[in-house]
Formats: structure tokens, sequence, C-alpha cells
């Protein structure tokens, strides 16, 4: 007896599991570690990924083969390996002090995966901004230099704000890559959102019901950031061509 | 008409997505059509499944299977599953038989069936660093770790909740060789396994790590899986294995594993069959 | 250094596992999944890409949802809906090809945008000249637009191939054993070689990344590269009529152009 049905489901959603305890609670941690793992993450790669890239783009020759060096090793690594060295290999490298202080440390999986993701998303970030460096034109720099700006002053207050209003859309790309990659914490035991939903499932044996609703969140958080930069890049916009105006 | 004719097709490929043939038939006739029995195990947890050095996919449960998709007289097809979806998967019937190291549990019963008898003893202990405990009473409020997806995760502070106020923070890994290298190097304090797993993890740096107190806690039994309400592929899958039981079979693949020149030699006897005693067959039903 | 070539002994478990005669594993399994995601992915993304461009309503927004949808939930969470929910309706494929699907799955959507950005990059009048020598807006896409758009496409392609390689060693969460895996497995059963095992891990990776990019690098320089990245969820007016929100709300969600 064989019969022919349309979305025949052999599972029976009990949409009261995410709202039950303990499972509630492991939720509401894993929402809140995700958001800080991803803001985190997003302003240190943002600095580090800032300085290589004004590094990438000096003349001097100390300061721009590291960082290229860097750069190609980076993005030629998958992001999952760098959570995995920093949790597992990177306390173990460091003088004997720190490994015990950083392994006995409960949240070591959290700055473990901050790290990772970090070195994985700043080199990414760095391509970015140097792009933007690259664009800004010879003039701004020369006028620059000829209202008696020194490098510093030069990079701080003309070429980089030139540089952030260009770059702005695919750096805000990238931000969202970076908030949906910290998913990748969980191979390394950190209890963000994931990782909850996997924990659900294992004691439960009912998952769909929460990673629907991780699916979610991932999806409104993301596309709700995707338009915050749209907004704001229209924004910007409306500011550079007043800018100009202004100018002549 | 050409490009109607495209989505046609691709109407089709979707809804094939979504349409399946419900079989009401038992999985006794349905194997035997298909020639093919598919079983599941892990490969993360020596000596039960695991992955040797050369790369083979190796282990207790591994050859049992192999043993049992023979005497089915089909072919066998190996499905990797984990310590999550090992129930899962028979739940939704991507396989047939579950063997990967399940203990069998109250709360499992209710999502599978397990063959008679149970294949293998076990019990689970704390394994912590020689001498840094005493006894569970000191492993309140301290760090333990388990496997994602092993009921572990819920035995482990029951057990603890019997000696001391303080609760245990629970950390659990996606299996005991990441759990085992984060004990070596001190994220955890105690990491809470089945012994013989314990044990075959840790191989030779073994010699640095005990069991706390020495204490078995939560005695289980490793239970060979199969999909919940189907009586006839569970007696088949049972009457096999008891077969093994009375030939001598099981207590060859027992003693390759297991026996004093075995690959894991074991000092606890771990058969469900308790040679030379009184009820020597106990868990095979007579005739 | 000595551990290092102790751990180079063990190249053919890195490389191809216990293969022909166990399953393929190690580096080799990271390539066969990127090769055949992205081809099955190219399929769908064309689809999907030329279906975003078009000028009737009921396949542009379809088409722009899946893409939507797809770029903005986590690799990992794809993987796990294919190993968890494709079960429950009744298909039963073996893991390796629940990865494949779900890396098509998460190729397509970055293809579409890829082929999308293609063709939009084709002027406008030549699909014009097209219609008007008599063929039909198949035969002009066909014929006409993509061979054009391909020729843009390529670099994109090239270094989406080399992002979507380095996601494949995400597939290792759910027990495929890939480089990453193989990496692991190496690293735990000596754990005193932990170093020299990472740095395999990583070797094998970065060289084959290396070639790759660099081949995307003389591309990009000759060709360009198109934006398929930026992040340009398209919602319409007409979409959210339906939702249950305030207008303060969805007045924000509108994107003009």
């Amino acid at each position: 007896m064989q019969s022919m049905k349309i979305l025949n489901l052999r599972y029976d959603f009990d949409w009261s599991i995410p709202f039950r305890e303990p499972y509630l609670g492991w939720l509401i941690t894993g929402v809140e570690l995700t958001f800080l793992i991803a803001a985190v993450t997003t302003i240190l790669s943002l600095f580090a990924g800032t300085i290589l890239a004004v590094m990438r783009t000096s003349r001097f020759r100390f300061l721009n083969i590291p960082a290229r060096v860097y750069v190609e090793i980076v993005r030629n690594i998958p992001g999952l390996f760098w959570l995995l060295f920093f949790y597992f290999v990177f306390p173990q490298m460091l003088p004997f002090g720190l490994t015990d202080i950083l392994n006995r440390y409960t949240y070591y999986s959290v700055i473990a995966g901050i790290l990772g993701l970090t070195v994985d998303n700043s080199a990414y970030v760095s391509d970015i901004v140097r792009t933007g460096l690259l664009s800004v034109q010879r003039g701004h720099i020369e006028a620059a230099v000829s209202t008696g700006l020194n490098r510093f002053q030069q990079i701080r207050y003309i070429i980089l704000p030139m540089a952030f209003r260009t770059i702005m859309p695919p750096l805000g790309t990238r931000m969202i890559h970076n908030f949906k990659n910290s998913s990748l914490c969980m191979a390394i035991a950190a209890p963000e959102l994931t990782w909850a939903t996997q924990q659900v499932e294992s004691i439960t044996f009912r998952g769909l019901e929460v990673t629907f609703l991780a699916t979610v969140f991932y999806i409104g958080i993301s596309l709700t950031l995707a338009i915050i930069m749209i907004r704001v890049e229209r924004l910007l916009k409306i500011d550079v061509t007043s800018v100009t105006q202004m100018r002549t | 008409m050409k490009r109607s004719g495209v989505s046609v097709v691709v109407v089709t490929l979707l809804l094939a997505c979504f349409i399946s043939y419900a079989a009401a038939e038992s999985l006794v006739d349905e194997v035997k059509k298909r020639g093919v029995v598919r079983v599941g195990h892990g490969n993360t947890t020596p000596p039960m499944n695991y992955i040797d050095e050369k790369g083979r996919w190796i282990g207790f449960d591994v050859e049992l299977g192999e043993e049992i998709a023979k005497r089915l007289g089909v072919k066998i097809e190996r499905v990797l599953v984990d310590n999550k979806t090992r129930v899962a998967f028979l739940a939704n019937r991507s396989i047939d038989i579950s063997l990967s190291n399940i203990s069998v549990t109250n709360s499992r019963q209710e999502q599978m069936d397990y063959a008679e008898p149970p294949y293998f003893w076990t019990g689970k202990i704390f394994y912590a660093k020689k001498g840094k405990f005493k006894s569970l009473k000191d492993l309140g409020g301290k760090k333990i770790g388990v496997d994602q997806g092993s009921n572990a995760f819920i035995a482990a502070p029951q057990e603890l909740a019997k000696y001391t106020n303080k609760k245990p923070e629970m950390l659990s890994f996606q299996n005991s060789a990441e759990g085992f290298l984060a004990l070596k190097q001190g994220k955890i304090d105690a990491y809470s396994q089945d012994a013989p797993i314990m044990a075959a993890v840790a191989g030779s740096l073994g010699a640095e790590y005990e069991a706390v107190g020495g204490m078995i806690y939560s005695p289980g039994l490793y239970g060979i899986g199969v999909p919940e309400n189907d009586s006839d592929w569970r007696d088949k899958i049972s009457f096999i294995f008891q077969d093994m039981l009375k030939d001598g079979t099981y207590e060859k693949l027992y003693q390759k594993w297991f026996g004093p020149k075995g690959t894991f030699p074991m000092s606890v006897n771990s058969r469900p069959r308790l040679s030379n005693t009184y009820g020597d067959m106990l868990y095979v039903w007579p005739d | 250094m000595e551990f290092l070539t102790e751990q180079l002994a063990n190249w053919k478990f890195y490389l191809i596992g216990a293969y022909p005669e166990g399953p393929l594993t190690g580096l080799t399994l990271n390539i066969v999944l990127a090769v055949l995601s992205i081809t099955i992915g190219l399929f769908f993304g064309i689809i999907f890409g030329v279906g975003r461009t078009s000028c009737r309503s009921y396949l542009r927004h379809p088409c722009g949802l899946y893409v939507d949808v797809i770029r903005s939930t986590p690799l990992l969470l794809i993987i796990f809906w294919f190993y968890f929910f494709l079960p429950v309706v009744g298909a039963k494929m073996p893991l390796f090809w629940c990865a494949v699907i779900s890396l098509s799955v998460y190729a397509s959507a970055y293809q579409a945008e890829i082929v999308r950005a293609g063709i939009l990059s084709v002027p406008l009048g030549q699909m014009e000249a097209a219609l008007s020598t008599g063929m039909t807006r198949y035969q002009a896409m066909k014929l006409v637009i993509l061979p054009q758009a391909f020729k843009k496409m390529l670099p994109s392609f090239v270094s989406f191939f080399n992002s979507l390689f380095k996601s494949t060693s995400i597939v290792y969460i759910v027990g495929i054993i890939d480089l990453t895996r193989t990496g692991i497995i190496i690293s735990q059963r000596q754990p005193n070689r932990i170093y020299a095992a990472y740095i395999c891990m990583a070797l094998g990776f970065w060289i084959s990344c290396y070639l790759l990019s660099f081949a995307s690098q003389l591309l990009e320089k000759r060709l360009g590269i198109l934006d398929y990245e930026s992040y340009k969820p398209e919602i319409c007016r007409q979409d959210l009529v339906l939702l249950p929100l305030p207008k303060t709300v969805k007045r924000f969600l509108v994107t003009q152009k």
C-alpha cells in the first residue's frame, strides 16, 4: 500500500518548545552573545583594517610589506580556521602564565571567537579601505600638504574621512557578512544563537522550531542592517553633493 | 512556448522536492526490496566508531553493522550521523538502523526503539587530571565538558547535585576529542563521557588522567536503535543480534576490539552475556 | 621543523584520505564540493539572475525574495536546514549530497547577483537593438546580452569561487571529513604536535586559494570586477502591503531608486 502525499511531514511541530525553560534562556543568551560578538568584531576589525590599509598604502617598506603579507595570508585561509586556531592553538603559544589564565577563563571561547573573526574580517576591511584611500584624488592631498598638515594629520583629517564616505556601501556589506559569520563560533563551543539551536535540538530532538526562529532572526537583522546602510548611503550622497555645491 | 517549458520543468523539480512516498509496509520488506540497509554510524567516538590513521572508517559499531547487513542478506550503506542526528535520523526514517553508541534512555524512547538486548554495558565517568579532585563533591561549581547531544548534559548535573549544592558550569563540545583537548589545555576541569570512549580518546595520554573518585555514575547500555513502531523490523534485528550472541560471532568481535589482545583492551566485562555464571543466556530469548 | 616533516609524511591523509579504498576525504573533498556546487549554483544563478532583471513582476519578486533570503542567512544555518529538514519531508540523501545542495543554494543566490550585475552592465541599447531586429526577449537574452555579460562576469565568478572554496570548510561541523576535520583529527591524535597539524591544514587551504586568487587578480585587472557583493534588498511597496507594520516603518523600509 503506497500512497502519495504532498508535504508528508514526518515531524510534529511543537511551537511551545522555544518558549520553555531552560531553552528560552539559552536562546536569549545566544541572541545577546551573537550581538556582542558581531558588534565587538565590527569595531575591532574597523580599527585593525584601517591601520592595515594605511600601512599598505605607505611608502615605507617596513610598514608596507608586513601588512601585505598579513592580508595575503589571512585572505587565503577560511575564517573557520582562525576560530579553531585561536581557541585551541593560540593560548598554547603564549608564555606560561598567560596560557593558564586564558584557558581557565570561562568565556574564552567567546574571546577566541572575537579574535578569530576579527583577524579574518580585518583583512577584507583593509582591502576595502585601501581602495577608498586610493580613490582620494591627488589634488586633495596636495591641498592638504600645502596647508602645512603633516602626514598623520593629512591621513586623519583629510584622506580617511573622504575615503570612508566612498567605501560606505562595501563596508556595510562586509559588516553584514561578519554578523552572519558570528554563527561559526558554535564550532568552538561559544554559546551563541546557532549553538543554542543545536543544543535544543540535541536535548529535545526537535530542532526545526528553534532553527526556524534563528533563521528569521538572522534574516531580519541582516535585512534591517542592509536597509539602514542604504539609507545612510543616500544621506551621505546628499551630503557629498551639498559639500561640492558649497565649494563651487 | 520555450520559456513556459523551462518554467514547467522548474516547477516540477520544486514540487518533486516536496512529494514523497509514504511507506506503509514494514522495513523488513522495504529493505529486502531495496537491497540496501542504511546504517547510521558516527565517526568521532573511538573505539565504537572513528576514523583511523589511514582514514578508514572503523570501530566496534561499524563491524557490528557490517555483520548485521551480511545476515540480512543485503548490501550496507553507511550513513554518517553525529550525536545530534543519530536519533533524529531514525525518527524521520533516513536510516534503518542507528549503531552509534546510543545509550538507552527514557527520553530517547519516545523517538525510537531499541533492539533487544543492548549490545554493550557502559557507564559515565568524570574524567580529570590525576589527583586534582578527590571526590565528586569537589566538582561543584567547576567547569564540566560534555558532548553536544550526549545525555551527560542532563545526567552529570543530576549526579553532582547528590553531593554538593554548587551547580557545575556545563560546556558542550562538538565531539569527545575536542573536549579532551580542552581538558588537556585546562579549559575545563572535568569531562564527562562513557568510560570506554574516554579511555580510547585519551589513548596513551590516559596515564595522566583518572575517573574522579573512581566512580562510575549513570550506568548505561548501548542499544541498537531502530525506528519507532515497527515491531517486525525490531524483532528481525533483535533475533539477528541474538543469533550472533549464540554462535559466538559477537564474542569474536568483542575479543577483537576489547579482549586482552584487542585494539582497546578492557579490564571490565562489557558483554551483554555474563559468561560462566548462572543466567548465562539471560539476554537471549529462548527458542 | 622536525614536526613539520613528520606531518608531511601524512600528506596522503590530508589530500585524499583513504581514497580509493575508503571514502574520499581531505583537501580533494573541499575542491570537489566547491566545483560541484558552483556548477549547480551557476545553473540556478542564471535562472534567478535573469529572473531578477525581468520586467515581469511575478518573476522579479520571487527571484528577488529568494536571493535576499539566502544572502541574509548564515551558510551554517542553510546547511542545518538541509541536514535536518530534508529528511523530514522524506527526501533521503547521503550527507555529501546534503552538503552539495546547501552549498549550491548558497552559491546560486550570490551567482544570481553576479549575473544580474553582468546583465545590468550591458547597455540597454543592446537589448533594444536586438528586439528591433525581430528577436524575441528569450533570444535576445541568450544570443546578445548573456554572452556579453559573461565576459564581464568571469572575474567575479573566479573571486566568488575562491570565497566558496573557503566556505566549504564549514561542512566539517556536520561531520564531513574535509581538510579542516582531517587537521583536527590529526591534531587530536597527537596533541603535542598541534602546531604542525594546524600549519599543514592552513598550508593546504593557502596554496590552493592563493593560486585561485592569483588567477582572479589577473582577470580582475584585465576585465574589471562587478559589484555583486553589495547588499541591496529589493523590497517594493507592493510587498509591504501585506505586512502588519506601522506606516512609518513601511516608509522606512521601502528603497527608492
